[in-house]
């Protein structure tokens, strides 16, 4: 699978998901990665949307882990 | 329970939308800023579709009022979790929303062609890897700093993102200025064959809802 985007739309796509998903104020409560089910979906997004080093970091973390 | 979307000023009023739950989006105010909100009786999907859904939402609500996006997906318990929370941080976000008034983010994308960054594979020892990755980031590096002295004088604030390959930098300039702002990448492109650029937005500053340090 290529992460690279292929047009300028693809990358506006990409740009706009990726700060929707890593940007933005943190709120205390989140409920982002609280339940195991949510977080490997949430995993899914990162590894088609997310650049391709956070993606292997967060994977080599979960790797290492379990 | 509560999806949040943005932080907006306290006095902004109630915008008149409706949130991924198909419910209206309703406000929980404090003295000093505002938290939009939607109730619900589901957690938020995680999916690509409503994660662009929630970016339309929050694109809508930047054309309304000024705004600090919450992160997707992001949800409280309760209005009164909701409103300790505004109580808590609410003179910070009021503070970081007067200075984000008529702003939006672009991010910048920076490439050298031709000049992709090695991988283990394609290269026949550690050492030369090694050599080939560490000439690969100073040419980044060098990259990213003729980048931000481009885009400075159009810029408030600058924040380099992480990318797979190249730079990514996240631009925070005033509405007004962002064609000025990608006049000058697309000059600073011109001057040099081997250099891609990319720009996209104008978004909601995701990426600048905190003051910088310092």
């Amino acid at each position: 699978m290529s992460l690279t985007p292929a047009t300028t739309d693809d990358v506006a796509l990409v740009d706009l998901l990726d700060r929707v998903i890593g940007g933005g104020v943190v709120v205390a409560g989140d409920i982002v990665l609280s339940i195991a089910d949510v977080d490997l979906v949430y995993l899914g997004i990162r590894l088609v949307l997310a650049p391709a080093h956070e993606v292997e970091q967060s994977v080599g973390l979960r790797v290492r882990e379990s | 329970m509560m999806l949040l979307y943005a932080v907006i000023p306290a006095q902004a009023g109630t915008p008149r939308l409706v949130g991924l739950s198909g419910n209206e989006l309703e406000t929980v105010s404090s003295a000093d800023a505002a938290m939009v909100v939607e109730e619900c009786d589901r957690q938020p999907d995680t999916s690509k579709a409503e994660a662009m859904q929630f970016a339309r939402i929050l694109e809508e609500l930047a054309g309304w009022t000024t705004l600090l996006p919450v992160r997707f997906p992001s949800a409280a318990d309760s209005r009164s979790e909701v409103r300790a929370e505004l109580d808590r941080r609410g003179h910070e976000w009021q503070r970081r929303l007067d200075q984000l008034e008529g702003v939006v983010e672009l991010v910048v994308r920076a490439s050298w062609s031709g000049h992709p960054a090695p991988t283990r594979g394609d290269l026949p020892s550690g050492g030369r890897y090694l050599r080939e990755r560490a000439a690969a980031l100073h040419a980044d590096e060098a990259l990213a700093i003729e980048l931000e002295e481009v885009a400075a004088p159009w810029c408030r604030e600058t924040q380099r993102l992480s990318a797979r390959r190249g730079v990514r930098l996240a631009c925070l300039a005033r509405r007004d200025v962002t064609s000025k702002l990608r006049a000058a990448l697309d000059t600073w492109q011109g001057q040099a064959t081997c250099r891609e650029v990319l720009v996209s937005g104008p978004w909601p500053p995701f990426s600048f809802v905190s003051e910088p340090d310092g």
